[in-house]
């Protein structure tokens, strides 16, 4: 590996918490600089792309806190036993090395629009021409009665992959014989939708091999949900009995939680129970708040380059963007960033930009073998993202044609992570 | 003055100016002391080269020199020491040079000697010795055998020795020392100078003889009581020695093919007989559709042009020249049956039939893909089975039109057939050997046939690879550019054809698989060409 000022950036960063004056880095001298936050499907994809794709005339560096990032799509698997976590690690080496990204870990905690700069915590201000931000998302305080972040380790939300979903399988793995697992769902909108529905099946089938009285009760605030019918038909068929799910119609949407008495209410019926999952209602990663760029919880943005509605030099990503019809995934964030990166470059160095074109599919796995998808394609139009074609699972598909699906989804995975990481 | 120890000491490191030093010290030696005595020489080429060790001090040393040299000095010293004791002439050793370069030296005779180990046909160059056969057996086994068999008759894929006389004029000729070789001088130089393999040179003569002796006993070429000797080895005629004719076909034949090349009109009509399926190099919609041309003879030719069919009934269609676009005729299974002629190669049907090259096709209407049970199918039929894909009127005709239009990668390797009332007579003629039909011609006639294939002003279509690039983005979210491939295929490097032909099959509906369908369909032509362009060239 060369030893040139990328490589010293990013190790200094890393090392030096010491470092207390504020300074500004890397006036690289020409070039157009980019700076991306955060290294998820979205910020890897955006800045592999810009660098790739502009073969070095852009300058990008890639501000990510993670040096191992661990992929929300996919978490739900090691949680039913299908994946290690360590298969849904992945590392910033390849961005560093191949493309010349400068992967500075680091939080971003501030942006000032005017200077156009980013602070991080370690003491750095670095500027950028475009900044790109793809930040996630984080809760709302409040949302769920009774938690904050402080009992995320009593009440785990496991949202963003990582500790958290280890913490979470631990839990249900000690759980007592006969047990109650609770999630409290969230309320529209939120990262990957059927992605707690997902949940449900992994942990009924993990459940269903180490603990087959376990209960599972959901706690949810909206009326219907993603691949409900595909969903539903699944649990009945391989987990009859197991899971209970509460809906706005019985109080659903009024609950309270104790973390330290570990209990659950539900329009005033208080339930015991051994594990609490907690997926409380969700925002923007802050970043895009202190940016100053949000309307309500979520960061708006025009259809066509992903640039923010409020600053025409900042683009914001995949979940923390108000976009339009898109749901927020990983596929979406990765579509999103293809599309971002082109007109980033365009702008930047003059590069042909073609009409934006987006896509998305969601896989869920239901039981062994039983996978099921959702997707479609999605056009700008002036006032969003909108939707133009689109397809699901069917209900009492052959199991030949869910393997398949789920073959199709270990693939896709494989697939979305070299796109973001190699 | 240097003693020989200094001079050996500071030829050392400078081992690699040697082999040039070599040429210089026995030239000099030669033009300054022809005749001179011994002692005075090996001292004066003791300075020389010590001057020269010097002089080169510099020059950078090559490894692969050093080694040969240190040989080739120390065999020289030891035969100049010799020459020395003996008080002799090195003009011997040191032949008079004209290389104005002074580099190099002739080599001596004993060296030639030590290197001319080849055995001619008429023995010469075999050393003294003899051999019998039941001593050859004994050593074969114990050195040759472990390759070459007991009996040599070869173990595995080595080499086979004996045996094959009279296989010589057969289709796949069985080559041996004893049916092919033609001079038995050959086997004893090969032994002598390769044989064991890796312990080369650790036969004495006698054994080598014995070996030989026994391979000619094991070729039935000799009884037991046979010896082999350097006496009687000119003697021994092998099998195949007037085999061998002299290639005099430069002068017999060459006249016979000389004159102007043809290089316009030299045939009358082309067509296309054979085509490259697995490379698709040949050009879809070329060649000569005999239904065409009704005077085309009556035998029905099979070829794997796909375009053309034999037609039976050559005037049936004279009316028609464009019959994809007429209205579906009800399809007539006797013709289909001589039609199915093309087919039963590979596929059997029928009572009794079972898979062959491809799975049998009985009961083959409103079947799931892939269901032939034993069968072996292709990873690409297997996925498009996992996708659903069931055998009906349309699935069957579009398949048996174009394979790869449904089945990317399909082992069928068949270009198709291209006009809808064959197909029409095929499926009516599949139809009798399928208990549940389903959408057949008879059964319900389609109005209007369907044409399936790609235009060719949309194969044409050359696409930019820059665009497909662009639009590549929506690919790689799961096609990994790489070509990786595990539960999602690779798209990439494929032949471009065979890319627009299956994303067009998807848009069109004619491929089962919501996420491509998808995708395919608001892809444009010149989209689908620019994206086939892309990935034919990604690296």
């Amino acid at each position: 590996m060369k030893f040139n000022r990328r490589a010293f950036l990013g190790t200094a960063v890393a090392t030096t918490g010491v470092l207390s004056a504020p300074m500004v880095m890397g006036a690289g001298h020409g070039r157009p600089k980019v700076v991306v936050v955060g290294g998820g499907a979205g910020g890897a994809t955006a800045a592999r792309y810009t660098a790739k794709d502009s073969n070095g005339e852009i300058d990008v560096t890639l501000i990510e806190p993670s040096r191992q990032y661990y992929t929300c799509f996919f978490s739900n698997l090691y949680l039913g036993g299908f994946r290690s976590i360590d298969s849904l690690g992945h590392s910033y080496g390849t961005l560093a090395a191949n493309y010349g990204i400068n992967v500075v870990h680091d939080w971003a905690t501030g942006v000032d629009r005017d200077a156009k700069t980013v602070a991080t915590a370690g003491g750095y201000t670095i500027p950028y021409d475009r900044l790109i931000l793809s930040p996630g998302i984080d809760f709302v305080d409040g949302s769920v009665a009774g938690w904050d972040v402080s009992a995320q380790n009593a009440m785990p939300h496991a949202y963003k992959a990582g500790s958290q979903t280890e913490l979470l399988k631990a839990q249900i793995e000690s759980m007592p014989q006969g047990g109650v697992y609770a999630m409290v769902a969230p309320p529209n909108p939120y990262r990957c939708p059927p992605g707690p529905y997902e949940r449900v099946s992994m942990v009924a089938h993990l459940l269903s091999e180490i603990n087959p009285t376990a209960k599972i009760l959901i706690a949810d605030p909206k009326e219907e949900f993603s691949k409900q019918g595909l969903f539903e038909e699944g649990w009945n068929k391989h987990y009859a009995g197991m899971i209970d799910r509460v809906g706005p119609d019985f109080g659903g949407d009024i609950v309270e939680v104790d973390p330290s008495a570990m209990t659950v209410s539900i329009d005033g019926e208080v339930t015991k129970v051994d594990v609490c999952n907690v997926i409380p209602a969700m925002r923007a990663g802050s970043i895009a708040e202190m940016a100053g760029i949000t309307e309500g919880n979520w960061a708006p943005v025009n259809a066509i380059d992903l640039s923010s509605k409020m600053d025409e030099n900042i683009h914001v990503l995949g979940d923390a963007c108000a976009q339009g019809d898109m749901p927020k995934s990983g596929f979406s964030a990765n579509s999103q960033a293809k599309v971002c990166a082109m007109s980033v470059r365009g702008a930047l160095t003059g590069s042909n930009v073609f009409p934006a074109r987006f896509s998305n599919t969601c896989w869920s796995l239901i039981n062994t073998n039983d996978g099921v998808k959702v997707g479609a394609t999605y056009e700008a139009t002036e006032e969003k993202i909108a939707k133009v074609d689109g397809f699901i699972s069917q209900t009492g598909e052959t199991t030949d044609v869910r393997e398949a699906t789920y073959q199709e989804s270990i693939g896709w995975y494989d697939g979305i992570a070299a796109d973001m990481f190699t | 003055m240097p003693g020989r120890d200094t001079y050996k000491n500071s030829a050392l490191p400078a081992l690699g100016v040697s082999g040039l030093l070599l040429g210089t010290v026995f030239a000099v030696s030669s033009h300054d002391h022809g005749e001179a005595d011994a002692t005075v020489l090996a001292t004066q080429i003791a300075q020389k080269e010590e001057a020269l060790i010097a002089a080169m001090d510099d020059a950078k040393t090559a490894e692969g020199l050093a080694a040969s040299a240190v040989e080739a000095r120390d065999a020289l010293e030891q035969r100049v020491a010799t020459a020395v004791a003996n008080g002799g002439d090195l003009t011997g050793l040191a032949p008079a040079s004209t290389d104005p370069f002074v580099l190099g030296r002739p080599a001596h005779v004993d060296e030639i000697a030590a290197w001319d180990v080849d055995v001619l046909p008429d023995g010469r160059g075999l050393p003294q010795g003899r051999g019998d056969v039941w001593t050859g057996e004994e050593v074969f086994v114990e050195q040759c055998a472990s390759c070459h068999g007991d009996f040599a008759e070869g173990v595995g894929n080595w080499p086979v020795l004996a045996g094959g006389l009279d296989t010589l004029a057969d289709k796949d000729p069985v080559k041996t020392v004893g049916s092919y070789w033609p001079h038995l001088s050959t086997a004893w130089d090969y032994i002598n100078r390769s044989m064991p393999f890796g312990a080369a040179g650790t036969l004495t003569a006698d054994e080598t003889y014995a070996i030989v002796a026994y391979i000619l006993y094991s070729n039935d070429l000799v009884g037991d009581d046979f010896v082999l000797s350097d006496e009687n080895f000119a003697e021994f005629e092998m099998y195949n020695a007037n085999g061998f004719v002299i290639d005099d076909r430069s002068e017999l034949e060459y006249s016979a093919w000389r004159g102007d090349p043809c290089m316009s009109n030299c045939k009358d009509m082309v067509e296309i007989t054979m085509r490259a399926t697995f490379l698709d190099v040949t050009p879809e919609g070329g060649g000569v559709s005999v239904m065409n041309h009704a005077a085309a003879s009556d035998a029905p030719v099979f070829t794997q042009d796909g375009v053309v069919l034999q037609d039976i009934d050559a005037s049936a269609d004279q009316d028609a020249p464009t019959p994809a676009l007429v209205t579906a005729p009800t399809g007539d299974a006797e013709r289909g049956a001589s039609l199915y002629e093309h087919c039963s190669g590979c596929h059997q049907i029928g009572e009794g039939a079972g898979d062959g090259i491809g799975p049998h096709l009985n009961g083959i209407f409103d079947r799931a893909a892939a269901q032939a049970e034993g069968y072996r199918y292709s990873d690409g039929l297997q996925r498009a089975a996992d996708g659903g894909l069931i055998w009906d009127y349309t699935t069957l005709d579009a398949y048996i039109e174009d394979p790869r239009a449904l089945v990317s990668q399909t082992r069928m390797s068949f270009a198709g057939v291209k006009q809808q009332r064959d197909r029409d007579d095929l499926l009516a003629y599949l139809r009798l050997f399928s208990a549940d039909p389903q959408n057949i011609p008879e059964a319900a006639p389609t109005a209007v046939s369907i044409d399936h294939s790609v235009a060719p002003e949309v194969l044409a279509i050359v696409g930019d690879p820059a665009y497909g690039e662009y639009l590549s983005g929506e690919c790689t979210s799961c096609h990994q550019a790489s070509g990786a491939a595990n539960g999602i295929p690779s798209i990439t490097l494929w032949p471009t054809e065979d890319f627009v032909i299956a994303m067009h099959a998807y848009k069109e509906g004619v491929r089962l698989h919501p996420v491509m369908q998808m995708m395919a369909e608001r892809l444009s032509d010149e989209e689908i060409a620019a994206l086939a362009a892309y990935f034919q060239q990604l690296e």
